[in-house]
């Protein structure tokens, strides 16, 4: 009878809306599949009666932390058919007038991929005598999820384990040929063993071994919103236990239906998946977003002055905040007497909306329940103020980079300093920039045609071993280190290891008959000097792909960019990748603008590299060098620090080398060919689009390090043997 | 739908492309590369115009309904970048590196000295010479017959063995240093391999009684014999000019 009563004040309420003293606020405009929004309405009191939904479906109303607000979440299933919907928001302001708000969401296809795995088996078709206890084990988790408490979150969310997303969510999965389920999660790659954290504070209501999802934990944060850790090798809590932010719920394993060790981190509202990590977000993850001002709706308040009200202020500042979230700070409206708990209804897995059947009743007749925001602007997030400060700066810089280089052009161009400089300049990006393009497409491609599991699947399963092949890739696929860097880009975000990684990204440009048909040439075939560098260059590559593989997870070595799921889906052009059921025309499409977007983004720094470069080939004479490498030491040093100065190509370098034959031993001309297409200044740039800085130091310290004692200990041994 | 940002990413990114597009477009016009690359790697310019041009239409284009993300700041000064070597392109048309970039290069006296010994007996294979060897005659030729020999300075070293004691013609910059004994200059040109980037100069020192006349980075064309010479107690190639005119700037400059 309520309900009708204020469907009927919704009917008749348009004529008078203008008058009602609310806002409304949707955020984000635009959900993906899998994603979550949020609806505010605010006002200088708490707005008597709010109702809230889309299309015709409602959302569940709760209680925001600040006085005059009330929130609703939504969330967007992964297969709701992407277009535009109508968001309605009604009901009764502090002064009981009605009102009602027509806002427009817009769902973008999630992007979801599909995914091939061979499992044993028993797994991929369940025997029939745990049929029972599957059906049991789904019954459970549905009953754990159902009820809910006030909300337990405390700040931000963080990733249980620090590695890189191995499988995306919402991909379909197909075992052993046959189309199974779709991902639900994400999956974490995790050595076994390694602690596993809770993403916020909660309670756990579920922790015991199941069937498919192996030792399980699940925890419930309030509002309706649970977490899953799935696939544990132990258990660090009990059923019932609290759990704080940050602790130690189980350890990584490979129990239930897996093909190897990894954490299967699960976010849920009730019983619907959510997106639980997103591009770019790092180690937080945030269900909110940023709070656009633009979708805020202003309404004459109660005393008819035109004001926003203090607590979307206090929103919309805390929203653009990373470290902080919405959703740590919203209540649940429960004002009833007896257990604080909020009973979910259970949903169906063909709805659209699917926690919209999970509306309870206020004690004041208002439909309540829980909702989770995911949008575009999660998968961009507003950086971190230490980040967003490193970025301004970076900014900074290459302003006056370019304003610096304009500058020098326009002041000095006529003078033979500046004419050498700018010879050399542009001369090393013509010759770069093909290779990079190249190189980006070669990315792109792989990017769009590789699947991820062919990918892992045909790397060996041991690491170092992955580390020997890699090194050696660059006999098969021959890149110079200019086109190198896009396709190492896209290996890692297709999740090939970081140690790998660098061992082809080191060894690639001299490991490769390219490389060896011009050190021939440049050497009048003496095959001894082509056999030595290819030999040098791939062991330094195996060692120092194996030192810093030591030194560094994935995510400590990576960029957020990098080493997140590969694509976000959020509905970019840039990121959006066709599924493998798209024509081929559409996908060499998306392979040629990940391409673009790859070249964009490190050449820059290539430009950056070739300009420095550039000046240090202007300004330092070759003649210094030589006059410093008295002795062998010397000379290998001297001859290492022209390889990174010169910034030749690898196919190139090898005559310049040549050129010191008469002046430096053999020792000191491979040190040049072996360190220049693995460290040089261009190139250390460009590494600064892939790897943390304090991985690049890593590399570059280990490649040097490696390549002067590999040379210092060959020449002495060549010396006691009677050569050169 | 999504509201459309005022300038999208897309059309900035593919507006920077395009600009290198016109950029390889410019270079192959009358080969301007060459001034910077060596001319057989043209198709290294034909895969640079080939692949910009794929990637600005790929990015112009639009193929689904996804929203478009706005150019920022951070995208403008990324583009500026990548547009950077364009500006500088220009500027640079039909220059080529001279005595400055030799003396930055060259690893020697003055830079006369870039390579082996000539005096120093070679054990390594000698690559193939362009000239057919004269053949051995019993019955030798007179001196005044011989006719002088015309090749690229940056071989002259090369094929000393073959060229040393017989008339020569080449053409050279001119270079003139403080160490440059009086009477003498050095004649050099930069070879190059991939770009100029890596060129590396080869250079001859030249007998001339009219060296002082002459003007530094002038081209010039020697006519004179190639011989050697101690210097600095190290025997070095020299050429004895016989004449030695000024020339215009070859459309080639660089050895390749």
């Amino acid at each position: 009878m309520r309900s009708m009563v204020v469907s009927l004040l919704l009917v008749l309420a348009p004529s008078m809306a203008s008058a009602a003293a609310v806002d409304v606020e949707l955020v984000p405009t635009l959900v993906r599949q899998g994603g979550i929004f949020m609806v505010t309405v605010s006002g200088p009191e708490r707005p008597r009666l709010v109702t809230c939904r889309v299309d015709g479906r409602p959302l569940v109303v709760f209680d925001g932390e600040v006085l005059g607000t009330r929130r609703a979440l939504g969330a967007c299933s992964w297969d709701e058919p992407p277009g535009l919907r109508t968001v309605t928001v009604g009901g009764l302001d502090c002064d009981g007038r009605p009102f009602e708000r027509h806002l427009s969401l817009t769902v973008v296809s999630g992007g979801f991929p599909r995914e091939t795995l061979k499992v044993a088996p028993r797994m991929a078709v369940p025997p029939p005598d745990v049929q029972e206890r599957i059906r049991r084990e789904a019954a459970l988790l549905k009953g754990v999820m159902s009820t809910t408490s006030e909300s337990m979150l405390a700040g931000a969310f963080v990733r249980p384990v620090p590695g890189i997303v191995m499988s995306p969510f919402g991909s379909q999965r197909t075992f052993n040929g046959k189309v199974a389920s779709r991902h639900s999660g994400v999956d974490l790659r995790g050595a076994a063993g390694r602690p596993v954290a809770a993403t916020n504070g909660g309670r756990v209501v579920l922790a015991r071994s199941l069937y498919f999802a192996g030792t399980t934990v699940v925890v419930d944060h309030g509002m309706g919103l649970f977490s899953l850790y799935a696939h544990l090798k132990t258990l660090d809590v009990a059923e019932g236990e609290y759990v704080e932010r940050g602790q130690v719920v189980g350890r990584v394993g490979a129990t239930g239906r897996v093909t190897g060790p990894h954490l299967h981190w699960g976010m849920k509202l009730g019983w619907w998946p959510l997106i639980p990590g997103t591009k770019n977000c790092g180690r937080h993850w945030r269900p909110s977003c940023t709070s656009p001002a633009s979708t805020v709706k202003r309404a004459r308040s109660c005393n008819g002055s035109w004001t926003r009200v203090m607590g979307m202020q206090r929103y919309a500042t805390r929203s653009v905040m990373p470290s902080r979230n919405w959703a740590g700070s919203t209540r649940p409206s429960y004002t009833g007497t007896g257990s604080p708990t909020i009973r979910l209804p259970r949903g169906d897995r063909s709805g659209h909306w699917k926690n919209s059947p999970s509306i309870v009743q206020n004690p004041d007749g208002s439909a309540e329940g829980p909702r989770m925001t995911h949008d575009c602007a999660s998968c961009h997030p507003a950086p971190t103020p230490s980040r967003a400060l490193a970025s301004t700066r970076a900014l900074v810089v290459q302003v006056a980079f370019v304003a610096g280089a304009v500058a020098v052009l326009l002041c000095l161009g006529e003078s033979p300093e500046i004419k050498t400089l700018s010879i050399v300049f542009i001369s090393i990006v013509l010759e770069a920039f093909p290779f990079m393009l190249l190189g980006a497409l070669l990315g792109g491609l792989i990017e769009v045609f590789v699947s991820r599991d062919r990918l892992l699947g045909s790397l060996p399963k041991r690491a170092w071993l992955t580390v020997l092949v890699a090194a050696g890739l660059g006999l098969v696929m021959p890149v110079c280190e200019c086109a190198v860097v896009p396709v190492v880009r896209r290996l890692l975000r297709k999740g090939v290891p970081f140690a790998a990684a660098v061992a082809y990204l080191l060894g690639g440009p001299i490991t490769n008959p390219l490389v060896a048909g011009s050190t021939a040439v440049a050497y009048l075939f003496d095959w001894k000097v082509v056999v030595l560098r290819l030999a040098f260059g791939y062991a330094v590559a195996v060692g120092v792909g194996l030192s810093v593989g030591r030194m560094f997870t994935d995510e400590e070595a990576l960029l957020p960019a990098v080493s997140d799921e590969p694509s976000c889906g959020c509905g970019h052009d840039h990121s959006v990748s066709p599924d493998e059921g798209a024509s081929v025309a559409r996908r060499f499409h998306a392979a040629l603008v990940h391409g673009a977007e790859d070249f964009v983004d490190i050449g820059r720094f290539l430009v950056i590299g070739a300009f420095v470069a550039a000046m240090i080939q202007t300004i330092v004479t070759r003649q210094a060098f030589v006059v410093l490498s008295g002795q062998p030491w010397l000379a290998i040093l001297v001859m290492m620090g022209l390889a990174v100065t010169l910034n030749l190509c690898s196919e190139a370098d090898a005559f310049v080398a040549a050129s010191f034959k008469s002046l430096m031993p053999l020792s000191a001309q491979l040190s040049f060919m072996v360190l220049g297409p693995m460290v040089d200044v261009k190139l250390l740039l460009m590494y600064l689009g892939v790897f943390r800085k304090r991985a690049i130091i890593a590399i570059a310290a280990s490649t040097c390090f490696a390549v002067f004692t590999g040379m210092l200990l060959f020449h002495y041994v060549m010396a006691a043997g009677g050569g050169r | 739908m999504a509201a459309r940002p005022r300038f999208p990413l897309r059309l900035w990114t593919g507006a920077v492309l395009f600009v290198w597009v016109n950029a390889y477009l410019w270079l192959l016009d009358q080969d301007r590369y060459q001034t910077f690359l060596n001319p057989s790697f043209w198709w290294l310019v034909i895969a640079g115009l080939v692949l910009s041009s794929a990637f600005s239409l790929a990015v112009i284009v639009r193929t689904g309904e996804g929203h478009e993300r706005p150019t920022r700041s951070s995208d403008l000064v990324c583009g500026a970048l990548l547009l950077l070597p364009v500006l500088y392109l220009p500027s640079n048309e039909g220059k080529t590196l001279d005595s400055f970039a030799l003396t930055r290069r060259a690893v020697g006296l003055d830079g006369t000295d870039s390579g082996d010994d000539p005096a120093e007996p070679t054990k390594r294979p000698l690559p193939p010479h362009p000239l057919p060897p004269r053949p051995v005659t019993s019955i030798p030729k007179p001196v005044e017959t011989i006719e002088p020999e015309r090749i690229p300075l940056f071989q002259l070293r090369e094929y000393f063995k073959f060229m040393e004691g017989k008339p020569v013609i080449t053409k050279g910059m001119v270079f003139d240093g403080p160490k440059v004994p009086e009477g003498h200059f050095v004649a050099f040109q930069f070879r190059i391999v991939c770009c100029v980037a890596d060129a590396l100069p080869i250079a001859i020192l030249t007998k001339w009684d009219g060296a002082a006349q002459l003007k530094k980075d002038q081209w010039v064309e020697i006519h004179g014999v190639l011989g050697r010479a101690k210097n600095e107690g190290k025997t070095i190639p020299m050429l004895t000019a016989t004449s030695v005119v000024p020339i215009e700037k070859p459309k080639n400059p660089y050895g390749f």
